[in-house]
């Protein structure tokens, strides 16, 4: 198994637990020149652009700790590409993170639901 | 998840409580403090999270937004590492104690050790003031505080320590306060002198009376040796002047941590501002860091003119009023001012022992570096000579500091017993024609006569005379040498 298959697994368990919370996978590995969103979801007319982060260890250190101000700013600028070129108007949405940390065949999920707050 | 913790900031003179609110959400990990805070507290924030992990908790990787109200109030220093920790922690744990009377000051190593502080006096007065009874602080900030009732004082060592009991509920009350240090004093003692007896007569009046002394003396007498014992006969600062003092150090950041006076000895390259006080800050110069003590000039002419004339007021009136940016400071500044000189450039005018070289015009324009206004604020001037001849551990031996430190304080209980009796000393009736016959002669000023009446009651109070008589006028004048300084001129 290599990285990006270890990273779509991520991907396909981070959907399941979200299409289980209500949300509607619109796109997965959506590119841009400036990056990559894992996931994008809909939910009550919001679109969630989700970044996964899959971890089997604590070894370095927390996944939400790689997070920072660079990468979310890429993001936005995916997401706004994404959205001028799907929707025709202004749509409301949030930059989302989901951790998963899967040790001793236990799973835990880090939902942060806006990153811009 | 929110959380409230009390601290306090030094703000000018005086403490300031404020509030630490923390404020933890879900979001990018991210920690920021908002309400004023200066650099050494924005670099806190590291601390902090290597203290709380190397304690053996885990750092919350959420959204921690510290606010430290009042917003409006400039805080400064790093004490308050240890209260916003604590603020992080108390958001995210359990405590058995509720946090409102409580205080909290210290600074944080990396590993989690509580450091002290500066200004703990201040701080814990402005606590007390609220009615926050209860003060966690650095045990080694413990020494330097003063007895204060109802309030309780919890030492704190480690963090990890500290929010164990937090969680169980119940803090480590000091039982007592840490010895007062005042044995070690300033290095010296009078009795290592020699043959200079009648100067040390004169210090320890000045002591006794706070008075302003000049000693004037050829080169290699002992005059700088003698001021520099000068703190050894000094009465030990009351519980008040202690916080006054110590609250003056505070601002500067530095802790004054003994009961001893002030003793401070400037260079004579010293600015109006290292003076004075000053900067944009506005922050105390050494003439209040020597309040309740004493400024110690050697070579007083060598000082820079506009330095010693801007010493002239704040003599008089016992504080500084500086200002700078419509920012307005008040600083207390009652020190005794020793000075020392000689009365010509090469040192030997008026010895007995060996001639000046100097032409009249050179002493003479040496001693105009000194103004009259100045002189006139000196109430002892001391004319020292070269000993005769060499008397290695011969010559009557000098006192010794401790028992002219028992009379110094003896005297000062005596001034204060007349001043709270409200009598002021009656001059005795053949006196008055020796102070009228003084003020002639001497060519005093106004101000020169009441300072060597003042002069002539402590000496009174040392031959423990209820009067000011004849021989204590005499003495008193003979400490009073402008005439014969002024024989050059």
């Amino acid at each position: 198994m290599n990285k990006r298959d270890v990273g779509a697994m991520g991907e396909g368990i981070a959907e399941k637990w979200l299409e289980k919370r209500g949300f509607t996978c619109l796109c997965r590995n959506y590119y841009s020149r400036y990056g990559e969103i894992d996931l994008i979801f809909e939910k009550d007319k919001t679109l969630y652009f989700v970044e996964v982060k899959y971890r089997r260890s604590l070894y370095y250190g927390n996944a939400v700790n790689l997070l920072n101000k660079g990468k979310v700013s890429r993001m936005r600028q995916t997401a706004s590409k994404y959205i001028s070129e799907n929707y025709k108007a202004f749509i409301k949405y949030k930059l989302s993170y989901i951790g998963i940390l899967e040790m001793d065949s236990k799973i835990e999920y880090t939902w942060i639901e806006d990153l811009l707050v | 998840m929110y959380s409230k913790i009390n601290s306090a900031v030094v703000s000018g003179m005086k403490g300031e409580v404020i509030e630490i609110e923390t404020q933890i959400s879900n979001g990018l990990p991210y920690h920021i403090i908002v309400g004023l805070p200066s650099q050494t507290i924005r670099e806190s924030k590291d601390r902090v999270k290597s203290a709380i992990r190397e304690s053996g908790f885990k750092f919350p990787d959420q959204k921690i937004t510290q606010n430290l109200y009042p917003a409006h109030l400039k805080k400064e220093g790093a004490h308050l590492d240890l209260p916003l920790s604590i603020g992080i922690l108390a958001s995210i744990l359990d405590f058995n104690l509720k946090l409102d009377t409580y205080g909290f000051i210290g600074e944080l190593s990396l590993e989690g050790e509580i450091k002290p502080v500066s200004g703990s006096v201040a701080l814990v007065e402005a606590f007390a003031k609220k009615g926050i009874n209860h003060i966690v602080l650095p045990a080694s900030n413990l020494k330097e505080l003063i007895t204060i009732e109802g309030v309780s004082y919890h030492p704190v060592n480690q963090l990890g320590d500290l929010i164990k009991e937090l969680i169980e509920g119940s803090l480590e009350t000091a039982s007592g306060l840490g010895a007062v240090a005042d044995a070690p004093r300033a290095q010296g003692n009078y009795n290592e002198t020699r043959g200079l007896n009648h100067v040390i007569r004169a210090l320890t009046i000045s002591a006794a009376g706070g008075f302003n002394t000049l000693l004037v003396g050829p080169p290699g007498c002992g005059k700088t040796m003698l001021a520099e014992r000068f703190q050894t006969i000094l009465p030990s600062l009351t519980e008040t002047e202690y916080v006054e003092v110590s609250k003056l150090y505070a601002l500067t950041g530095e802790a004054y941590m003994n009961r001893h006076r002030p003793f401070r000895m400037p260079h004579h390259s010293i600015s109006i501002t290292g003076m004075i006080g000053g900067t944009s800050a506005l922050l105390p110069g050494e003439i209040s860091k020597a309040h309740r003590g004493v400024l110690f000039l050697d070579e007083i002419l060598e000082y820079k003119n506009p330095v010693l004339q801007a010493l002239r007021e704040p003599i008089s009136s016992g504080k500084i009023q500086l200002t700078k940016n419509f920012k307005n400071a008040s600083y207390p500044c009652e020190f005794t001012m020793i000075a020392t000189m000689n009365p010509c450039p090469c040192g030997f005018h008026l010895s007995k022992y060996k001639a000046c070289t100097c032409n009249s015009y050179e002493i003479k324009r040496y001693l105009n570096k000194m103004s009259g206004a100045l002189l006139d604020r000196f109430h002892m001037i001391v004319y020292l000579d070269r000993a005769g001849q060499f008397v290695e551990n011969k010559g009557t031996r000098g006192k010794d500091s401790i028992e002219l430190r028992k009379d110094v304080e003896d005297v000062c209980k005596r001034i204060l017993k007349f001043r709270d009796d409200n009598t002021p000393m009656q001059i005795e009736v053949d006196a008055i024609p020796v102070l009228q016959q003084l003020y002639a002669t001497k060519n005093l000023s106004m101000r020169g006569a009441k300072q060597l009446l003042s002069v002539a009651e402590v000496i009174a109070h040392f031959n423990a005379s209820d009067t000011i008589d004849k021989s204590a006028l005499y003495e008193a004048a003979s400490y009073h040498n402008l005439s014969r300084l002024k024989e050059g001129l």
